[in-house]
């Protein structure tokens, strides 16, 4: 008995204190929320039009960015980690800032360059008839511009993490770099590249404030199911604190079972 | 010739400078002591580097020069290469680990699997196929390893102390299956610090140190006449070239009864470790089937031990305690005698 | 160096006095974001009583919630009359509410008016972006009451949270029109409000309560927001009096 128990980690008595207390901080307000929650009028929520319409609209926008953030993600982080090129430093910076801007800002921000008046926006505006605000699209790139950083950073330090070796052994057995890329590089920081996807489809989940910046509010098309808890936050309060409790419940959900599955393996035992 | 090489290439503090050849066929063993350069050199050949300034050819293919510009990228260059810690592909199986490069060059599945489990058996390994790198044993590994870089069929190989990682068993198997494995169609490039290793396995030794070639030779030459510290290290370890027939030894005039080995009957490299090999006033009784008389020829003393340098019939080094030398009552030019037991004598093909 | 110690040992004892009188002379001011202009112009005045006030802008349906939350709030000004009932009714009025302002819409449009948007009816057309407030929201019953009144149907883009997100998307040009707030419209050059006569339609009143829980000093406020200096820099912001 007294055996095993030394064998086992013991935490020193702050650590376990000061990180009950970090969990505390984290349950407590989800707990508050879920009772709070009228659950009686789920059904009726559930049952609301308008309710499954942003659902759905969130979840279609946030796996579409997720998609997106890895075609660009993945190679943007490749060449942060791995390529020689200058001012990397910098590129890094600027890649990864609309993590800390307040979203709103960064709302904006996709308003001066894409928006109407924008400075490409007005030549897509001109020359295509594209407009991109008040659209879906518009939801993913604000979703996008904001989310992203999460995957880029996961896997850059994924790849910075990765050995070379095996990628040199590709190459002598005539593996073009592409090949090299698809079939080494990649399956082997393939679970920091799912890490850095589910972060950044959760960011994208929860987007708000560049969301109703960028892309505004129309039902059906913008609308997104943060959105909806905000302005249902004005006029009911039992509806919003029921979808609120709807998307921690989606996103629970989501991350526990990914976590579980691939995220795991990360820093543990390879 | 097959590969000319002229690599000058700066790497850190250390200035690699080394002009060679090989040709068709052959194995080259590169030594040297740790840090001297011997990686760079062959990641230089394999295209994993390039060169500051020189020329690597492969017949009238130029790889690497630094006058034209011309660099063939590693992928282009018909070699294998066996990394030190076998750089397996994780996420692969063992046959799709050996399939790879076929895959790589645009085999379609099923046939590249065909082509790596004929490889696997000539190597050993088709009762592992279905593993995953993470489940063999480095022995194994080290296999796999090998058949990945054949199953592309490269004309050179190029192994990075193949040997270091492996336990004593797994190491006489996997030597077993590089001597077993020498094809006159391949020339092979053998990174070690072991000298054994270089002078039982190699056609021709390079010896480098601090970047630059100090002897190039066969083992033999190397032996003969060695011309750097390291290569006198060699010398150290008393390597004889020698017939074998059976369990007898016959180097010159000597003949030695010889412990259990592998080599065949013919010309052979005797190795006999000093410490082995005892010195006695009087003709020794007993056990040791190797006896002989012989003449002190120099004595090179430190605090710890006493080098003793035999002369004819059998010139080799003995190493002998302080307090057992002078037990001896021995001096250069005194005869005494020598014995070294059977099993103290390794052997192994030229 | 003892006076010196001295001197900073008075220094700090004044400062402290100094600031509990101030904290017992505090009233906290509940305000809608359209009021945040009025409120601020007042509390910059040495002569006012907001100068010692301390003021938190939001909509109206939040800081509703925020009283009955437990706020500390002396005066709660709404821009909807909904939020005020249902305080009064939970025993929260110290008096009965009292009307200090009236607001009317508008059609904000791009400064100089490119389009050439005259009348509601001008909404309709295709070619044209417009920007409400979201159903739920006070703006966007009254502008959806106005639009109903008139009998005008429009498709607008986007559903904004409020008259200063209407606004924000008119400036940066997002939209070609937007409905707010007269006293929002005044609030920048960046636009030209259109009057319409529709708007009559809809009564936009700012009522004004005083709190049981923290009172304070909340009846000389509510006073100056219905007297001279009150009335004056309402007026000045766009505001129509009671």
């Amino acid at each position: 008995m007294t055996t095993r128990a030394r064998h086992e980690q013991r935490a020193p008595l702050l650590l376990a204190v000061l990180g009950t207390l970090a969990v505390i901080f984290f349950v407590l307000p989800l707990f508050a929320l879920a009772v709070r929650v009228p659950w009686s009028s789920l059904v009726d929520v559930l049952g609301n039009e308008a309710t499954t319409e942003a659902l759905m609209l969130s979840i279609i926008t946030s796996v579409i960015t997720t998609a997106i953030a890895v075609i660009f993600g993945v190679p943007l982080a490749w060449l942060l980690a791995r390529s020689t090129m200058p001012g990397r430093q910098m590129i890094r910076a600027i890649c990864t800032l609309s993590m800390v801007l307040p979203p709103v800002v960064a709302g904006v921000a996709l308003l001066a360059s894409l928006g109407r008046r924008g400075v490409v926006g007005q030549l897509l505006n001109d020359w295509i008839g594209l407009r991109l605000p008040f659209t879906m699209p518009a939801v993913v790139i604000a979703q996008l511009f904001v989310a992203m950083p999460f995957l880029v950073l996961t896997v850059e330090s994924g790849f910075a993490r990765s050995s070379t070796t095996a990628e040199e052994a590709a190459r002598t057995l005539g593996a073009s770099p592409w090949y090299v890329f698809s079939r080494v590089t990649v399956p082997a920081t393939r679970s920091a590249i799912l890490a850095g996807a589910v972060l950044t489809w959760a960011r994208a989940l929860g987007e708000f404030g560049a969301t109703i910046t960028f892309a505004g509010n129309f039902p059906g098309a913008t609308r997104t199911l943060p959105i909806a808890t905000y302005l249902a936050l004005e006029t009911n309060v039992d509806d919003a604190l029921l979808i609120s409790m709807l998307m921690v419940m989606l996103s629970l959900v989501i991350l526990v079972a990914l976590r579980g599955r691939w995220i795991g393996a990360i820093g543990g035992a390879r | 010739m097959t590969l000319v090489a002229d690599v000058r290439r700066r790497i850190g503090s250390l200035q690699l400078d080394a002009s060679f050849s090989i040709d068709k066929g052959e194995t080259i063993a590169v030594v040297g002591p740790n840090g001297a350069g011997k990686t760079s050199l062959v990641r230089t050949i394999a295209g994993l580097a390039a060169v500051d300034e020189g020329r690597i050819a492969w017949d009238e293919f130029v790889w690497d020069e630094s006058g034209s510009g011309v660099f063939v990228s590693p992928e282009r260059r018909p070699i294998g290469y066996v990394f030190q810690d076998h750089a397996l592909f994780e996420h692969l199986s063992v046959l799709d680990n050996v399939a790879f490069g076929l895959r790589a060059s645009g085999i379609g599945r099923r046939d590249a699997r065909t082509r790596a489990r004929v490889v696997l058996e000539i190597v050993g390994g088709l009762k592992f196929e279905q593993r995953m790198p993470s489940e063999l044993s480095g022995g194994e590994s080290q296999t796999v390893a090998i058949a990945r870089a054949l199953a592309t069929e490269p004309k050179l190989m190029l192994f990075d102390e193949p040997f270091a990682a492996l336990d004593t068993s797994a190491r006489a198997e996997a030597r077993r299956l590089f001597v077993a494995m020498a094809n006159p169609s391949m020339s092979r490039i053998l990174v070690t610090h072991d000298a054994v290793e270089a002078l039982t396995l190699a056609d021709r030794i390079i010896a480098i140190e601090d970047g630059s070639i100090v002897q190039i030779g066969t083992p033999s030459e190397l032996l003969a006449m060695p011309r750097s510290h390291f290569v006198a290290e060699i010398l150290g370890l008393n390597a004889l070239s020698g017939q074998l027939n059976g369990d007898q030894l016959s180097i010159g005039s000597m003949s030695l009864t010889v412990g259990a080995h592998e080599a065949l009957d013919g010309n052979v490299i005797a190795i006999i470790r000093p410490r082995s090999v005892s010195l006695h006033q009087t003709r020794p009784e007993g056990s040791p089937r190797n006896v002989w008389n012989s003449s002190v020829v120099a004595v090179d003393r430190t605090a710890d031990r006493v080098r003793v340098q035999l002369g004819a019939p059998l010139n080799i080094s003995v190493e002998v305690t302080p307090a057992g030398f002078d037990a001896l009552h021995t001096e250069v030019g005194a005869d005494l005698w020598a014995s070294v037991k059977a099993s103290e004598v390794a052997v192994h093909p030229a | 160096m003892h006076r010196v110690v001295q001197l900073l040992f008075a220094a700090v004892v004044v400062a402290a006095c100094g600031s509990s009188d101030q904290r017992s002379e505090t009233t906290v001011v509940f305000a809608a974001s359209s009021l945040v202009d009025v409120l601020n112009d007042l509390s910059n005045d040495d002569e006012s009583a907001f100068v010692r006030a301390v003021m938190s802008f939001a909509s109206s349906a939040s800081l509703s919630a925020q009283v009955v939350d437990g706020a500390p709030v002396g005066l709660f000004v709404s821009a909807d009359r909904q939020q005020i009932d249902e305080l009064v009714a939970a025993g929260y009025g110290l008096s009965d509410p009292r009307v200090v302002a009236r607001n009317s819409l508008v059609i904000a449009v791009e400064a100089g008016n490119p389009l050439g948007i005259q009348t509601l009816d001008d909404l309709t057309r295709s070619d044209l972006l417009l920007a409400v407030a979201a159903p739920g929201v006070p703006l966007g019953e009254y502008s959806e009451a106005m639009l109903r009144a008139a009998d005008i149907e429009v498709s607008p883009v986007t559903f904004e949270a409020d008259a200063r997100a209407v606004l924000a998307k008119v400036v940066l040009g997002e939209v070609d029109a937007g409905i707010v707030y007269a006293t929002d419209a005044t609030s920048t050059s960046d636009v030209a409000a259109v009057y319409v006569p529709e708007a009559d339609a809809v009564a936009i009143e700012y009522f004004a309560l005083e709190i049981t829980t923290t009172p304070g000093r909340s009846s000389a406020l509510l006073n100056e927001l219905l007297g001279e200096r009150g009335q004056q820099a309402l007026l000045q912001r766009g505001f129509v009096l009671p």
